[in-house]
């Protein structure tokens, strides 16, 4: 499986595909598994891993996780690691949550670099600028057809800090409750918060 | 309303999504010889037969370099190497629509229709953003500093990586002016002028039925 990467490899909190998971990509039970994409949010910055949503969630499931959130990436890295997942297998995970991140952010290349870095406001702020219209419409289409090609249904998560207003009856929004250890990103009250509004939309 | 439209409060964004068919493909609005789909080549039941099965067929995915709309669809090279090789074809390339079309609808015929026995792939333009207007002063910035951005390297890496993960052969054809839609060891690149659509059948073809008696053989 090609994959765009979390990194951090030498990490002990990340397996050697470069995801912030216990478990080995190879070691999962594909009979009993909850599939989580998206960003720093999903990977879990600023909480222990036990605290972040998708571990709670996959815990109550009593399933394996696979975590493939990859900080600072933008939906075209959520967009090609669904894909590639399912080209690697067809056994369908129990749940299917992905945190969508902004749509401004990219996979971009860098000279000298192996892998591609995450681009976005930080970094290419004049592209970005004028590329706003030509991002939203890729992220829109990539949005629909990953609602059509998923095989099972996507519960949409979103930060709400990308938003100005809430009114999206259908979308989970992960608020800053509180605050991780890098006072940046929500910390384990928010997660356990988005943990409990996944777990009720499954039922719904 | 996409949950995506939280981020923004212009409507004018809405009307610049483009728009698919009911199974989800990107077509083109213009063009002659186009079928119900908005795709140049026959119809998908003409293709795949009325159970949808045949699977002798290739796609084809690009841009202009596979449409030729000022040439009669017969004298397109897809068309010609269909005919050479006795392949059926279904041609997904869409007018301006660069990688992000091509990607887009490869992997929508996966899902819908599943695998051809090969796909070949031609853009001239490969690095487009699809669905904005390029006369837009924005747009034509963001073209200018998309290179340095790192930006298109970046979709074009991404693209690859997914192509190497498909189990089927992939033939590139380039020409001396195109932009590569991607770049990795499983794609074979065929270097062909696609404005001569006679050769590129002939050349495509030879190879093709060069290959087939090999196995043979």
């Amino acid at each position: 499986m090609k994959l765009v990467e979390a990194g951090n490899k030498a990490s002990t909190e990340y397996n050697s595909s470069g995801f912030r998971m216990t478990k080995e990509l190879d070691n999962i039970d594909l009979d009993n598994y909850c599939l989580f994409l998206g960003s720093s949010h999903t990977e879990g910055v600023g909480v222990e891993i036990e605290q972040r949503y998708s571990t709670l969630v996959s815990a109550v499931l009593k399933c394996d996780e696979v975590n493939l959130g990859v900080g600072g990436g933008g939906i075209d890295a959520v967009e090609h690691n669904l894909l590639s997942w399912f080209m690697h297998t067809e056994k369908q995970p129990k749940c299917l949550v992905i945190e969508w991140p902004a749509y401004q952010r990219y996979m971009r290349n860098m000279h000298g670099q192996k892998n591609l870095c995450p681009a976005g406001a930080w970094s290419n702020p004049k592209f970005l600028v004028h590329a706003d219209q030509a991002l939203y419409v890729k992220a829109e289409l990539a949005y629909h057809n990953l609602h059509r090609l998923s095989p099972v249904r996507i519960i949409d998560v979103m930060h709400s800090k990308i938003v100005l207003q809430n009114w999206q009856s259908l979308m989970i929004w992960h608020h800053n409750k509180d605050y991780g250890t890098d006072n940046s990103h929500p910390g384990p009250k928010s997660h356990l918060e988005t943990a409990e509004n996944i777990l009720d939309a499954l039922n719904r | 309303m996409s949950q995506l439209l939280a981020h923004r409060s212009d409507s004018k964004v809405l009307l610049d999504i483009p728009k698919t068919t009911k199974e989800g493909f990107l077509f083109n609005e213009a063009g002659t010889d186009l079928n119900s789909n908005g795709h140049r080549c026959k119809e998908i039941n003409e293709v795949l037969g009325n159970d949808l099965s045949f699977s002798k067929y290739f796609l084809v995915l690009g841009d202009n370099a596979c449409l030729h709309m000022h040439k009669p669809i017969e004298e397109t090279w897809p068309y010609l190497l269909s005919k050479q090789i006795n392949y059926q074809y279904y041609n997904l390339a869409i007018m301006h629509g660069g990688l992000e079309s091509a990607r887009h609808n490869l992997f929508n015929w996966l899902h819908v229709y599943g695998k051809p026995k090969m796909i070949y792939m031609s853009c001239e333009w490969a690095n487009n953003f699809i669905g904005v207007d390029y006369d837009d002063k924005d747009v034509q910035e963001a073209s200018k500093l998309a290179d340095d951005a790192g930006y298109w390297i970046g979709r074009r890496r991404l693209f690859s990586r997914l192509l190497e993960q498909i189990d089927i052969p992939i033939y590139l054809i380039l020409g001396p002016n195109d932009e590569y839609i991607a770049r990795t060891d499983s794609i074979n690149v065929l270097e062909l002028d696609h404005s001569d659509d006679e050769n590129v059948a002939q050349n495509v073809s030879e190879g093709f039925l060069q290959a087939q008696r090999a196995l043979l053989a």
